[in-house]
This record gives C-alpha cells, structure tokens and sequence, in this order.
C-alpha cells in the first residue's frame, strides 16, 4: 500500500471532540483534543467536521470552546457521513483518499469504511495516539516501527471485512439490527420524557409532555367517550450494542378510528431505516387489529422535515391543509402497503 | 432526454451510496427502498438534489415513494415535471 500519509481528519464531534451530546445538554471538551488538533496543525495538516446535529448549535459551541478556527469547511447534518467526506474533499480539493475519519461510534466507523474504503478510520478512544500515526506524519519514514506495522495490519484486517460486503443492503444487513416494539412501564418514564424533548428531527409534532402525564398515559385507562390514547416504544440494538429505548409513539383509538398522534426517534438512529421500521410496525398492527381508518398526525415545527419524508416515503398522504394548530392529518395512501426494511428484525412485546 | 436524467440519477446515486460497486449494480427498475438506499433522510437528500440539478420544484403530494422508488420512476417524473413547469411559463409569458 502507498500514499497513506493524509491531509486531513475529520473530526465527529459528540463523544469525539467533546465528551456528551451538544443537543442534549453540556457537553465536556476531551482534554486530548487541543493538542491533537494542535500538533496535526503545524505539520500542515488541516481539520474538518462530519457530524450529525445542528449546524448553529455546534458551531457556537465550538466557538465557546474557541476552536471553531482550526476546522474548515465543517458539515453538521443529518446526512450519511460518507456523503460529507465526499463533500469536504471536493471542497478542500483533495482526494478522498487523503482523509482520516475519527469517531466513537462503531456503526459511524463501519460504515465509512464500507462506503469509502480509502478514508483511514479512527476509534475516537484512540484520539491521543494520533499524532503517533504514520498517517499523520509525513515526513518520519521509521518503516520498521511496530506501531506502523500494527496499523497496516488493522488495515488489512479493516478491508477483508469491507469485501465481504456486496452492496449497501448487505451491509445493513450484517448489522443484524433488532427493534423491539413494547408497551413502557413506570421505569421507562424518564427516558420517554428525554426523547420527547430532546430529539427534534424525527419528531411529528413537539409535543411536550411532564412525567405525570406520561405516567397517566402508561394507566392507559379507559374513559367512557373519549378516545383512548396509549404509549408504546421501540428499543433498538445491533452487533456493535445496545442503544436502548430510541422511539415513542402515542396512539388514539377509538371506535372508528386510529390515529398516531405523536411519534419521536432519537436523531442517533437517523438513516438506518429504523424509524422506517418502527412506523410500518405501527401502521400494520392498526391493520391488523381491524382499524379502517388510519391516520397520523403532523405538525410542521420549521425542524422536522425529516419526518415528513419518513411520512410521505411511507405511503402516507396529506389528507388536510394544516388545522389551526398547524397539524396536517395523513391518512395511508396505496404505498402504504411497501414493506418495512428487510434488515430490521422487529420484535413485537405485549403491544 | 429521459435516459439522460436516469444517467444523472445513477451517477449521483452510486456515487453517494454504493461508490465501490459500480453503477452496473444499479438497475433502473431496482427498488430504492429495498436497497436500502433510500429513507428518511436519504430520501429528502434526493428531493433536494433533483430540485436543484433539473431545476424544478416538486410539490409536496408529488413527493411520493412512486415518484422516487427507482431510477425509472424518477426519471419519468422529473421529465413530466419538466414539461410541466415549462409549459406553466409559456402560459404566464402568453398571459403578460
């Protein structure tokens, strides 16, 4: 192998550069990280950002942390990493071949080095052995050293895994993703609470709700004329870890009708085809259970466009201009019928 | 001009999300969806790519998943959409 020294590294930002979720609260810089970015600098190389979130509120943090300067051309986004490095390189006008990657999440990791084989991939628990690479310094040319030859060998080992995949599918596939649809119980109070206010992309409505009506949702209880509305949630995991809960839906049924009235993922799942998998889940027990009239509600809150996509990609339909409130009710259209994606086994738990 | 909007299409597709396979992997009938090409996320990339590139608006009741499943259906769409806006203008500009 040649030309392995790179110009670049592309810095995920949550548990990479900072310790936490810049979404989710505060967030810790990694106290290894200024000298990383520090050292790579004066060798010339530059940094770059492939992260997922919003845009403005990573960017004020790091400039908080004051070093929005050392990262040029930063994506943060809701897009694939690949498709990033891809736009970073053009940008900068270097190869893709002359990146580095780092990032805490194996998903993140396997992923780049399936879709972009030539970018170096980095664990993020490695960060303060960068400036060790040979990646990283071009002029050194200690070719015996034993780090160097570890690092071919992660390399050699890193591609025979990437070719034993075909195709984007077969990849998803190999992840052997598990969701798990379950009605919560008193323990999942708080998590639900968080994934209500935290997540905001993939998030039908902003609906807010406190502990204790969460709590009165869970006692599912009957009243005589009025809708019934119930909680249910997903919980997802794969061959790299458990994520735990990262959906929760609320579903009104009454006699003639079923309607999703609220449905939230967590943004850490985004681009998996499980959030795809968790609405068909729904949409075909309503089915199942006899309803004729399905519905789903959407209130457009200026940041969740993606799930409108996940709606109408789905096969539902606008059936309304927006009400007073600004929800838009979707009804299933003839699509509605597509399958859910095949690489998400579902399980579905007393629901 | 349909099959150049399918090549576009592929180039960009392939390019984005199978960049080591090939466009020969891509068929223009092949499902998007099953590939796992297409979600969410993906699916909104490509309404904004397509908006950009051919240089139309696609409204929202257009944004289905049989206007956007394959390569085939895209490219139909989009050439139909095409007309359409262009006709829509030669309607305005006869009106002034």
């Amino acid at each position: 192998m040649t030309a392995t020294t790179r110009k670049c590294l592309v810095w995920d930002l949550d548990n990479t550069l900072w310790d936490g979720i810049c979404l989710e609260g505060d967030v810790c810089l990694r106290p290894e990280a200024p000298a990383v970015l520090q050292t790579l600098d004066q060798r010339g190389i530059l940094h770059s950002i492939a992260s997922r979130g919003e845009e403005q509120v990573a960017l004020r943090q790091l400039e908080d942390f004051g070093l929005d300067q050392w990262f040029l051309t930063p994506h943060i986004n809701w897009l694939p990493k690949p498709v990033n490095l891809a736009a970073i390189a053009s940008k900068l006008g270097i190869g893709i071949d002359s990146l580095a990657f780092i990032d805490d999440d194996p998903f993140e990791r396997e992923h780049m080095s399936f879709m972009r084989p030539e970018v170096l991939v980095l664990d993020a628990a490695d960060l303060a052995d960068i400036p060790d690479l040979p990646a990283f310094n071009p002029e050194a040319i200690t070719a015996e050293s034993a780090r160097r030859r570890n690092f071919y060998q992660e390399d050699t080992t890193r591609r025979s895994v990437e070719s034993s995949y075909g195709n984007r599918q077969a990849f998803l596939a190999g992840c052997h993703m598990k969701l798990t649809v379950r009605s919560p119980g008193e323990m999942d109070i708080p998590r639900i609470r968080e994934l209500m206010s935290r997540t905001h992309q993939l998030n039908t409505t902003g609906l807010q709700l406190d502990e204790t009506r969460i709590g009165e949702l869970l006692a599912d209880r009957e009243i005589p004329g009025k809708p019934r509305q119930s909680l249910i949630v997903a919980d997802l995991s794969d061959r790299f870890g458990i994520y735990g809960t990262v959906g929760v839906a609320i579903v009104e049924t009454d006699r003639r009708r079923w309607q999703l009235k609220y449905l939230a993922m967590s943004c850490r799942i985004l681009g998996r085809g499980v959030e795809s998998a968790f609405l068909k889940t729904l949409l075909e027990r309503a089915r199942l259970d006899g309803h004729t009239r399905i519905e789903a509600a959407l209130r457009d809150t200026g940041r969740n466009g993606s799930m409108r996509s996940l709606y109408q990609m789905s096969g539902l339909v606008a059936r309304n201009q927006a009400h007073g409130d600004g929800t838009v009710v979707f009804t299933a259209g003839p699509a509605a019928s597509r399958r859910p994606p095949a690489w998400v086994e579902v399980q579905c738990e007393s629901f | 001009m349909t099959e150049s909007i399918a090549q576009v299409l592929r180039t960009y597709l392939v390019e984005t999300y199978l960049p080591h396979t090939g466009s020969a992997t891509l068929r223009d009938d092949e499902d998007l969806f099953d590939t796992g090409i297409l979600d969410s996320a993906s699916a909104l990339a490509l309404l904004f790519f397509v908006e950009e590139r051919f240089d139309i608006s696609v409204p929202d009741d257009d944004f289905l998943p049989e206007n956007f499943a394959s390569i085939a259906a895209a490219s139909t769409y989009i050439g139909n959409r095409q007309m359409f806006e262009a006709q829509q203008e030669q309607v305005s500009e006869g009106g002034a």
